[in-house]
């Protein structure tokens, strides 16, 4: 018998704690975040509920829900829920009770937003001292006592309403953004009355907010801390300073536990790192207040990984680990790792396009890997049910499409072949992975490649499928992902290695090439050449992004980092515009360091070797720019041809095939749209 | 009841190397009579190795002159000893042609075999080995069923220990036997084809990179110490995705299982799926900017540095010593 | 004088005698270059290659990708009184499915160059009465006779014997070609043959884990490596490895 090898174990990941009179079953938090799945009003949703009930079905110890505004003031955004408002109690008894059914403890966050605004913000927004965040453009009103009452009134009647809701325990955010943060903040609260000027004056008004809170909580409820450690900005306080909070906090008799935070709202890609922050970053806040704490800790930050978390944990660097996005990308992370399917878990890849992007927008919250987030009703993995009849599926193209259709389609037990014609699965973002910060997304494909592995499907690597053989393996539905290919004129040296596959959609009138003179040159070099490891000749690259995203500003950076010297034009008024907004910042500062120059608002006309021709969108000046090599990065076209030839056979034919055309191969999309498009077809096969 | 051993030694160069030694020490702890089978060339010192051999345990050392280094004699030398008096154990040190030898032997004896041992104990009369397996994370007793118990072991996993010098052994010479069947004839002349390939399977020392590398060039100091050390390069998955080494080289869950002597590990995490490829190795050394990589939790040393730096500063220093 | 070779690959997963325990339906980048080396074999010499292995019947599936390749026939051996088997069994399964099939050349993938794989393959010669080429890295084979270079820890060498024989090779040997889609259509047509113990005149009470003539006794946690020694590079811990080596008499 061949061996079998088990799950690395993960005992203290899995050992119960006791905080105040709470037991939680095991050490995984799913983190407090707006998630924008209240209405416009603040009022919970059923989404919401159901949003939170998929992670304690996934077996996660502790969800804090939230944040919650505490008045409407302190309602940073419309769908920032009104935990004040008794009309929330019933809606949020209706997501206490649907967590505690699956053994889950449940706190919610409580926070003023103060003088942090989002995309629907209060009227006024509220502070110790007039002043906006410098990063906003929205100034403050100065807080009177007045003022302050209400406040501390607010965080009262919320918390008897919590209380109400059944919740077992309140955490207050002294985080990354609110109210209270500002009073603390030597450099938000310049006050000269008792609430400011000391430290003890400053922690005032935040520690009368807290004892509101505990005098409104029974007894045996916890009250924790969301604390921000270090602001990360250059006029913020750093860790020291947080330190000093949390022991001031701690000192004062009324916290039960601290839960890890840092970064504000000048400083928002600490807060929210992407994957150019490293796993594991913030360990070192955390351990330092570890240190000096006697309260239990929650450990915060790109953690994703279960062998990371055991590893704090047994190292005695935290009591708990917090877990935002990685349980959003795999609300069933700490079942799998409990029942030995690490192998299993889906990572979060630190992109921040679904979920922060989303809510930044007010939008729903979404998530790249996981089409089910915050659409746990519709689509959720557990609504997925095992297809009467089987069916043979085949997929064509191992690009993020292909493979979780043939995921999904196997889970559901159908038969399923999928051939990709290139030696490896993972169509583009095998490309994108080779981006610098980028290496993560590969991590997409990688969880998919091990999920078709696992699940039996057929897999043909080295293989083009072509429509005209494809009925005789008697399909029942066919799904095209080819993808798609830069759109460069068929000359193009790029045919050598990608065919052109759009010429039959050329020739009905489905499809058009770019018409900019000149991108049939040899100078002219695509994405996919440009990562795949070609050899430019020259040092300056122009790179053309007409499409925002990391295709083209990716690429700059992978060229600069070759030592290439960098132009990036974009028509729009921002270079990456479509970046998400902590990735874009990053970007920018990267951008500094290695010399990449932007031009926005910028056009290509045309191309010549040595030299492009450019206009400025505003002056309408044109001018030749001098460079060895052009990279355009505009809208890629779909490998369509395929799905046209087979479904012209099909209807030729007398048999009964579906065809469905999914991913990149019916529009060049991003990987989200691309995978909840693969989902919806396989849960209909 | 009394137990008979025969150990299966290759001598290399006119030594026979620590590792077998140590197989015939562990032998020896569980056997009353130990002999050794000890195949040499013309001009090796005999009356030496078999002191040395007898200081480790053997009792009685059977020399066979002019054995090709192919099976099939070896297989038909060992037989005809067991014919003549029975062993309760035939033990080798782990190589190409023990293995070779071994399996054959199996067969003609009806013989089980344990392969891969690092222990051979004595538990209530009954021969024990210790296998490490599921990337060395358990650790299994296995015994044999009927007799003789064919044994192979890890190579370098045990020590030698002297004996205070006891009787002179019986030196008997044993004769080469005719071949029966049609034989495998070895060119032994060193050289042969240089083929592609990336020699990490059969590796003693591999010396691997990961992401930490930085870029392609500095794969450059991976190939200079292998050089050095007489090692391959190995590479963790990010580092053939980013096409800086052909994917022959990547050690891992998709790539391939290596278990050398040494593995030295250089700007790795350790992710499980890169351990699944190299937890068996006999010794391994880690260097990582980062004191908390999980790598560090399986090394045997670990630096805490970049690589950049001490990689180069190794190789010096060993070019220097030698 | 070659007589119409009929060589044949074993594509197994030489630890086991079992094919991919991963349960992918891909064969091993190893048991590929097995598959490989058999059909450039056939195409010099002619003949027919057969790719053969032990497993249960629900991974015969397995070898379909052999069939794409370019194999001629697939042959599972399977049974229930196979699980379990040892080396003894499993050689001789084998060895009775090879005579069946009359190959002259036998070939083994390597998915690891020691442990069960090599003993698999010298098991399987000795049952067959055939020499055994082991650890090859390149191979030819022209006039009846098998030449390879082989791979061993004393290095490189030429080795040659006579057909038939077994041939085991050594890690990735050559690339395999891919399927054309054409290729893996008609493979799919194919049916994958099935042979069991009984078919090949072996006993069934001798076979599986009450054939084995070796048994696990006990299996318990294996104690850690020992704590590691963790140093700081302050510009001397090159010092520090070199000696480490030293010490373990690595260099
Ligand atoms: C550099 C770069 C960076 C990117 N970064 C991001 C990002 O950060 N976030 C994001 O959301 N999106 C990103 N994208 C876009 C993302 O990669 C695509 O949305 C996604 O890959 C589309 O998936 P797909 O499966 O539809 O197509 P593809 O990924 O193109 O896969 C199609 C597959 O089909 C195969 N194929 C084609 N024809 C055949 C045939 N006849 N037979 C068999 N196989 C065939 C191809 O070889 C390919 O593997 C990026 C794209 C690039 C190029
Ligand atoms: C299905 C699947 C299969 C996989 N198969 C494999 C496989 O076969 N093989 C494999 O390796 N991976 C495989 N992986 C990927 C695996 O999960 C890890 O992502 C990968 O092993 C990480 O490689 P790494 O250690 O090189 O990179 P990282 O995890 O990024 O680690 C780089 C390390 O280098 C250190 N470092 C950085 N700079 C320096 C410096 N200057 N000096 C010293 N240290 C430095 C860093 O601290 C870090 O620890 C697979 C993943 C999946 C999902
Ligand atoms: C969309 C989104 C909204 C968030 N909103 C909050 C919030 O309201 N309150 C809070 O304390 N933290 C909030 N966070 C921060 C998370 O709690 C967590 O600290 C952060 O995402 C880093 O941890 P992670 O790497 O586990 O995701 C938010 C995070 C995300 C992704
Ligand atoms: S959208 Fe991206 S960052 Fe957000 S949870 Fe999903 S994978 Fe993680």
């Amino acid at each position: 018998m061949g061996e079998t090898t088990t799950g690395p174990d993960f005992p203290t990941l899995f050992s119960p704690l006791r905080i105040r009179g709470v037991e939680v079953r095991n050490r995984v938090v799913f983190q407090p975040h707006f998630n924008a799945l209240g209405d416009v009003h603040g009022m919970p949703t059923e989404d919401l509920t159901a949003y939170l009930e998929e992670r304690a079905w996934g077996g996660a110890g502790l969800i804090v829900d939230g944040s919650m505004a505490t008045m409407p003031e302190g309602q940073m955004s419309r769908k920032y829920l009104a935990a004040w408002d008794p009309r929330a109690v019933p809606l949020n008894r209706r997501t206490t009770d649907a967590v505690h059914a699956h053994g889950a403890t449940i706190f919610a966050q409580l926070n003023h937003g103060g003088h942090t605004s989002l995309e629907h913000p209060p009227p006024v927004l509220w502070a110790p001292t007039q002043m906006p965040e410098p990063s906003s453009p929205h100034t403050t009103r100065a807080m009177d006592r007045g003022d302050m009452v209400r406040a501390i009134e607010g965080f009262a009647v919320s918390t008897r309403n919590l209380v109400a809701a059944g919740y077992d325990g309140v955490e207050i955010k002294i985080a990354h953004d609110g109210l209270l943060r500002s009073f603390a903040s030597p450099f938000f609260n310049r006050r000269t009355d008792a609430y400011g000027g000391s430290f003890e004056n400053r922690m005032r008004f935040p520690l009368e907010c807290v004892a509101a809170v505990r005098e409104n909580l029974p007894e045996d409820l916890p009250l924790g801390i969301r604390i921000c450690l270090h602001e990360y900005t250059p006029f913020g306080y750093e860790l020291d300073y947080g330190l000093r909070m949390a022991e001031h906090l701690e000192a004062s008799g009324l916290v039960d536990y601290f839960n890890c935070d840092a970064g504000s709202f000048s400083s928002f890609w600490m807060e929210i790192p992407p994957a150019a922050v490293a796993q594991g970053y913030f360990r070192p806040l955390n351990q330092a207040l570890k240190k000096q704490s006697d309260l239990p800790i929650v450990a915060f930050g790109r953690i994703k990984d279960g062998g990371l978390a055991e590893h704090m944990l047994a190292t005695g660097e935290a009591d708990l680990v917090g877990m935002a996005r990685q349980l959003i990308a795999d609300p069933e992370t700490p079942r799998k790792l409990a029942e030995g399917r690490a192998v299993e878990v889906r990572a979060c890849i630190g992109c921040n396009d679904g979920c922060l992007h989303a809510v930044a927008q007010e939008k729903p919250i979404r998530c790249v890997q996981n089409p089910a987030a915050g659409q746990e009703l519709l689509w959720s993995e557990r609504l997925l049910v095992r297809a009467a009849e089987p069916r043979t599926v085949v997929v064509i193209g191992g690009g993020p499409a292909g493979l979780k259709v043939a995921e999904i389609a196997a889970r559901r037990g159908h038969r399923v072949t999928l051939f990709e014609r290139s030696e490896h699965l993972g169509g583009q973002l095998r490309l994108a992975a080779r981006q610098p910060h980028h290496e993560e997304v590969a991590e997409v494909t990688h969880y998919l490649e091990a999920a078709v592995r696992r699940l039996g499907v057929e897999l043909w690597t080295g293989v083009e499928a072509t429509a005209d053989d494809l009925l005789e393996l008697e399909p029942d539905v066919v799904v095209v992902a080819t993808g798609s290919q830069p759109n460069l004129p068929p000359e193009h040296r790029q045919s050598h290695t990608d065919p052109d596959a759009g010429a039959l959609a050329r020739a009905r009138g489905l499809q058009v090439l770019p018409e900019v003179p000149g991108l049939e040159l040899g100078c002219v070099y695509s994405v996919d050449e440009v990562l795949g490891g070609a050899e430019l000749p020259g040092d300056r690259v122009l790179v053309v992004d007409g499409q925002g995203h990391w295709e083209a500003a990716g690429t700059a950076e992978f060229l600069a980092d070759a030592g290439k010297q960098v132009t990036v034009i974009s028509s729009r008024p921002v270079v990456a515009g479509e970046l998400e907004g902590t990735n874009i910042a990053m970007f920018l500062q990267r951008v500094a360091a290695k010399g990449i120059a932007l031009r926005p608002l910028t056009t290509l006309l045309r191309i010549e070797p040595g030299r492009a021709r450019v206009v400025d969108g505003v002056t309408g000046v044109e001018q030749w720019l001098d460079v060895d090599v052009v990279v355009p990065v505009h809208s890629r076209r779909s490998r369509e041809d395929l799905y046209h030839r087979l479904c012209d056979l099909v209807a030729e034919s007398d048999r009964e095939v579906r065809v469905e055309r999914i991913g990149d191969a019916s529009a060049a999309r991003l990987i989200q749209t691309v995978l909840l498009e693969a989902h919806q077809v396989a849960v209909t096969v | 009841m009394s137990r008979r051993a025969l150990v299966v030694v290759e001598p290399r160069s006119g030594r026979v190397p620590a590792g077998q030694l140590g197989v015939l020490s562990a032998a020896a702890r569980v056997c009353d009579a130990v002999e050794v089978l000890l195949p040499v060339a013309d001009g090796d010192p005999v009356d030496e190795l078999a002191g040395e051999l007898a200081r480790h345990g053997a009792g009685a050392v059977r020399v066979v002159t002019g054995l090709p280094a192919t099976s099939a004699p070896r297989v038909a030398v060992v037989a005809a000893l067991h014919a003549e008096e029975p062993y309760d154990l035939v033990a080798f040190e782990n190589s190409s042609l023990s293995a070779d030898v071994a399996g054959a032997l199996a067969v003609r004896l009806g013989a089980g075999v344990c392969w891969d041992l690092s222990g051979l104990d004595d538990v209530d009369g009954e021969l024990v080995g210790r296998r490490l397996a599921l990337a060395d994370s358990t650790s299994v007793d296995v015994g044999w069923v009927g007799g003789p118990a064919i044994a192979i072991f890890r190579t370098a996993a045990l020590d030698a220990v002297q004996h205070p010098a006891g009787d002179a052994p019986r030196v008997v010479p044993v004769q080469v036997p005719a071949a029966t069947g049609p034989e495998v004839r070895l060119d032994e002349s060193p050289g042969g084809a240089d083929v592609v390939r990336s020699g990490l399977d059969t590796a003693d020392i591999v010396v691997a990179g990961g992401r930490g590398l930085g870029s392609q060039d500095n794969i450059a100091l991976l190939e200079e110490l292998a050089s050095v050390l007489g090692g391959v390069v190995g590479v963790s998955m990010p580092v053939v995705d980013r096409g800086w080494y052909p994917y022959a080289h990547q050690v891992g869950q998709t790539g391939r299982t290596v278990r050398p002597r040494l593995y030295l590990a250089c700007g790795i995490s350790g992710a499980v799926q890169h351990r699944v490829g190299m937890s068996r190795s006999g010794t391994v050394i880690a260097i990582n900017t980062d004191p908390q990589a999980p790598i560090f939790d399986l090394c045997d040393l670990g630096v805490v540095g970049d690589l950049t730096e001490v990689v180069p500063r190794i190789t010096a220093l060993l070019r220097e010593r030698s | 004088m070659c007589v119409k070779p009929v060589p044949m690959a074993l594509a197994l997963d030489a630890d086991s005698g079992r094919l991919d325990r991963s349960g992918g339906s891909l064969l091993t980048g190893v048991d590929e270059s097995a598959v490989e080396s058999a059909l450039r074999v056939r195409d010099e010499c002619g003949g027919e290659v057969v790719v053969l292995a032990m497993v249960p019947e629900a991974a015969a599936e397995a070898l379909r990708p052999a069939l794409a390749m370019g194999a001629d026939r697939a042959v599972v051996v399977t049974g229930a009184a196979l699980e379990g088997a040892d080396l003894l069994v499993t050689s001789e399964v084998l060895a009775a499915a090879v005579r069946r099939l009359e190959a002259d050349l036998v070939i083994l993938g390597a998915s690891s160059g020691d442990g069960a794989g090599a003993l698999l393959w010298s098991a399987l010669g000795e049952r067959l009465g055939l020499p055994v080429l082991s650890r090859a890295v390149e191979v030819t084979v022209a006039g009846g006779r098998l030449s390879a270079t082989r791979q061993t820890e004393t290095g490189v060498h030429a080795a040659e014997t006579s057909l038939p024989a077994v041939l085991a090779l050594s890690g990735e040997v050559c690339l395999p070609r891919y399927p054309t889609f054409r290729d893996v259509i008609a493979a799919k047509k194919k049916t994958v043959e099935v042979l069991t113990p009984e078919s090949l005149g072996l006993a069934g009470a001798d076979l599986g884990t009450s054939g084995s003539r070796t048994r696990v006794l006990a299996a318990a946690p294996a104690p850690a490596r020992g704590p590691a020694e963790l140093v700081e590079d302050d510009g001397h811990a090159h010092e520090r490895v070199v000696d480490f080596l030293v010490e373990r008499r690595l260099v």
